[in-house]
């Protein structure tokens, strides 16, 4: 009986016995223009809506210049417990990006020049302990967090210690890491605060196998004081100073000295068309310090001072500029085996400007540049480039488009063997993408891309060994639609070809250059059979010619069949099920062209893959939940010689593991929350000789894992 | 949500230039040179490597034939027979030195650090390290099983056991070889699509010329000696 047939008949019984369910399930409602998006973040639900989280994140990608993906979106949605449009008020008030509210809200908690800073006295401790036991390692962690506040005086401690066993072969390791991070401080006044912070750290680890043991401690004990400043309305700055004594004994040096940092912020608005945020800072050390085994004691310096900023122009208007900048230089000094001082200077510099002219949403250009430097040890690095990006939409049509171009010196000194060459690197890329929906129902997509990368070196040393001068060239395009007859139903069928060019340009290495050919054909489809019930499968199948100009007897064809098949079935709201089934056939061999253009595939290798896995969660109650993963793997493959096909391996894999997740409450103040799992596996693999099979011994493994966490809050 | 309609809509300026700007980009185009035409390569010569990852013994050839080919093409050959991880999953490099032979290097080289495992990165000058040998005179790399051991294993899906004898000949012109390099090496040697790569070097130093032994020495006193 073949796999599929044994899916179609499990699937059919899952479906049959939970025939008679009905539980509520959603799905979500989207705009054409992103029906191609994931929409399975618009499913979950924490008492939290997610509605247009998509198009937030892709609006929120353009003004960022980065990636900003709706599941990282969701995420902070949910870690913050801050619906998306109270998320997007607080960061546009706070002048952060969405993604560094949490962390400016956490922030803002302990600044005592926060205006939102509670002035009624509060005590809070919290201890957290966990115990966390795997195959071989066993982890312990203790941690402790103290808050005590009396009107303009806050003092605050922040513990940690972790202990982690291993036991190898060759002996028990032991690695402990110890945490731990106190500060005093005392508003002074409405705009000042001063105090105090001490930053102790140490790292030990004993491991048998290793040549010596380590041991890191530092010591930083730092007196602090903050002030804020607004000139007059929309200019506003901040300035910190931080000095003190600092002691850092590690395996390569022994450093004590005097530590400090002063840095600063300042904002500048103008109504809605300017503002200018400018950040500047120093820190560094004046220490003595020596090699722990040497008694020669040497003055060393760290420095590292740095500016940035950013500047919006008219950001609320069709046309807007944005400008970005940032210049650091970092010196650091360390000992060096004949006790002298190696000096190590780093500097980098860039500054980028985009000019955004925006109609809305769907009709916009933005036009970006940059450039930059880098120097280092290792060499310079010059950078320039400049980007292009738009989207138009009219009528059903949406047309995006973006283009590029990044030019790279890479000069690298002759050193360690290596080097003595400058390499130029100009990178070129192009995509558009073309979308409309032909009915209610039916949405097509067309995307084509294009990129050339060229390197090409020439040496400065005598001994140097360049890179190969060399292009690498790719294009593809996809054409896709998506069809939705129904709020249940939807599927999705798309063909992607391919072509990857990697291109040697000299004689010595072009025997070497290949084209690939990619031709790929997607089916995937979702359908919901029942409230309760979802059934989603992907069926794919891809082909990649590996044509060698120079050498057409290297020829060769990978096919790839794969298809995968998933069940979610929410049986009872404590009891859930997820079925999935995976086949795969990868045939593989040399390809051979004839005179007349046809070509046939010699076939070498070819592997059978079937996995099948569920995954069984029973909610016993609201802080308990019992879990069940049974797998099963089977791997075949076999070899080709002389037309002849004999079998050269077989795997098969069984594995189950079982097991308890607590997440409870203990009374008011305690929580305690663990996961302890017994994880058995059977593995036998079977390898031939001659044709003949040479099993291997049954190789079982049997053992528990687990965990458990306690946090008190007094 | 809006529903989607498909009910024509008159033309306007922003549908005409939208329709002019194709035909105005392909006139830009035709005038210009087409930045994506990638530089038409020479065409092979005879000093060229055929680097070919097909199978275990082909490997091995292969990273054989780069070491005797003293160039920066032996060198992107050598490399290219190692394991590089590029993604998350992918495993990558790593070389293990003999003990006495690391003992020995580190006791006649004070101060000095003696990286382990040794990746990728460090492997790159081990091509240009023994080419340095002997600057003047050919070379000869050849392997074979080591036949005190277990034949080729799979210890695990498409990851292959391999142990081998390695010895690097210096080949001068007035003279016999010269046996300049020997060893043993354990090698984990895995399979991905069509390429199979050295994930795993374990070395051992050949006994009859011992750890210290610094006119025949193994690839891990040459890795170590590497600039």
């Amino acid at each position: 009986m073949s796999s599929f047939r044994r899916l179609a008949i499990l699937s059919l019984a899952v479906a049959g016995g939970l025939g008679f369910l009905g539980l509520p399930g959603r799905t979500a409602a989207q705009t054409s223009h992103f029906a191609f998006a994931d929409t399975t973040v618009l499913r979950d639900t924490l008492g939290l809506h997610f509605d247009h989280i998509i198009e937030a994140a892709d609006s929120l990608q353009r003004q960022y210049g980065r990636d900003l993906p709706p599941d990282s979106l969701r995420a902070h949605i949910i870690r913050y417990r801050l619906p998306l449009s109270r998320l997007l008020v607080m960061a546009d008030s706070m002048h952060v990006d969405v993604d560094s509210v949490g962390i400016a809200i956490d922030r803002e908690r302990f600044n005592p020049l926060s205006a939102n800073y509670a002035t009624n006295g509060q005590t809070t401790f919290k201890y957290q302990s966990g115990y966390t036991i795997q195959k071989i390692t066993t982890s312990w962690t203790n941690g402790a967090d103290f808050t005590l506040q009396r009107g303009t005086m806050l003092l605050t401690n922040s513990t940690t210690i972790g202990i982690d066993r291993t036991n190898a072969t060759n002996g028990l390791s032991i690695q402990q890491n110890r945490n731990s991070t106190s500060q005093a401080t005392w508003r002074v006044s409405r705009n000042v605060s001063m105090g105090g912070v001490a930053t102790l750290t140490g790292y030990d680890s004993e491991d048998p196998g290793g040549v010596s043991n380590q041991q890191d401690r530092t010591s930083n004990f730092q007196f602090t004081s903050r002030s804020k400043q607004m000139f007059r309305r929309g200019i506003t700055s901040d300035l910190n100073l931080l000095a003190g004594y600092l002691d850092a004994t590690n395996v390569s040096s022994i450093k004590r000295g005097f530590s400090g940092d002063f840095n600063g912020h300042s904002r500048v608005e103008r109504g809605d068309w300017f503002s200018h945020d400018f950040t500047a800072g120093v820190n560094g050390n004046l220490s003595r310090t020596r090699r722990p085994t040497s008694t020669i004691t040497l003055g060393t310096h760290d420095l590292s001072g740095g500016v940035r900023g950013g500047m919006q122009l008219y950001q609320t208007e069709p046309v807007g500029l944005n400008v970005n900048y940032q210049a650091r230089r970092t010196t650091v000094e360390t000992p060096t085996d004949a006790d002298t001082v190696n000096k190590i200077i780093t500097t980098t510099a860039s500054v980028d400007a985009t000019v955004r002219i925006r109609r809305n949403n769907n009709r916009y250009l933005n036009l970006s540049g940059n450039t930059g430097i880098n120097f280092s040890l290792q060499g310079d690095l010059h950078d320039k480039g400049w980007k292009a990006e738009g989207r138009w939409v009219q009528g059903l049509w949406q047309l995006d488009a973006s283009g590029g171009d990044a030019i790279r010196l890479s000069q690298r000194p002759r050193q360690n063997g290596g080097g003595g060459y400058d390499e130029n690197q100009d990178g070129r890329q192009a995509e558009v993408r073309l979308e409309r929906p032909l009915s209610r129902r039916l949405t097509a997509r067309i995307t084509g891309d294009i990129g050339l990368d060229q390197y090409r070196s020439t040496a400065r040393a005598d001994s140097a060994s360049p890179p190969t001068p060399r292009d690498n060239y790719q294009q593809s395009y996809r054409i896709e639609g998506v069809y939705q007859p129904m709020e249940t139903f939807n599927t999705r069928v798309a063909l992607v070809v391919g072509l990857i060019r990697s291109i040697n340009l000299p004689s010595t290495s072009t025997a070497n250059n290949t084209d690939t050919r990619s031709y790929r054909a997607e089916w995937t489809w979702s359908f919901r059979l029942m409230r309760g019930l979802t059934a989603n499968q992907t069926n794919s199948v891809e082909s990649d010619y590996e044509f060698y100009p120079f050498a057409p007897e290297r020829n060769d064809l990978s096919i790839d069949y794969n298809t995968t098949t998933t069940l979610d079935a929410i049986i009872t709201p404590r009891l859930s099920i997820n079925l999935s089934h995976n086949a795969r056939q990868q045939p593989h061999g040399d390809w051979r062209v004839f005179p007349d253009g046809s070509g046939a595939l010699l076939p070498s290798d070819e592997n059978l893959n079937y996995t099948l896995r569920a995954n069984v969660v029973w909610t016993v109650s609201p802080g308990v939940s019992l879990t069940l993963l049974p797998e099963y793997v089977a791997t075949d493959r076999t070899g080709t010689t002389n037309g002849v096909a004999t079998p050269q391996r077989s795997a098969r894999h069984l594995a189950l593991s079982g097991g308890a997740s607590l997440d409870l409450p203990l009374g008011k103040n305690g929580h305690l929350q663990g996961d302890v799992r017994r994880q058995f596996s059977d593995d036998r693999n079977t390898t031939y000789l001659s044709g003949l099979p040479q099993p291997s011994p049954l190789a079982e493994q049997d053992y528990w894992v687990g965990s458990l966490a306690l946090s008190w809050n007094l | 949500m809006e529903p989607v309609t498909l009910n024509p809509r008159p033309l306007t300026r922003f549908a005409l230039a939208a329709a002019l700007a194709p035909a105005l980009l392909a006139l830009l185009l035709a005038g210009c040179t087409n930045p994506f035409t990638p530089a038409n390569p020479q065409p092979p010569s005879g000093d060229a490597i055929v680097e070919d990852f097909s199978s275990i013994d082909a490997l091995l050839n292969t990273m054989g034939t780069a070491i005797q080919t003293r160039t920066t093409t032996g060198a992107d050959a050598y490399i290219h027979a190692f394991a590089e991880s590029t993604t998350t999953g992918q495993r990558a490099f790593y070389a293990y030195h003999d003990q006495s032979v690391k003992a020995f290097w580190t006791s006649t080289h004070l101060g000095q650090s003696a990286p382990e495992p040794w990746p990728l990165a460090l492997e790159r000058r081990l091509h240009s390290e023994l080419s340095s040998i002997r600057q003047n005179d050919p070379y000869i790399f050849s392997w074979t099983r080591d036949t005190q051991q277990s034949s080729d294993t799979e210890i695990a899906p498409d990851v292959w056991l391999v142990h081998i004898v390695y010895k690097l000949y210096a080949t001068p012109a007035t003279s016999d070889p010269v046996l300049i390099v020997s060893g043993f090496a354990d090698l984990l040697i895995q399979q991905v699509g069509s390429k199979w790569s050295i994930i795993e070097w374990h070395d051992r130093v050949d006994p009859a010329y011992g750890a210290t032994n610094t006119e025949v020495t193994s690839f891990t006193y040459q890795r170590l000696s590497a600039p």
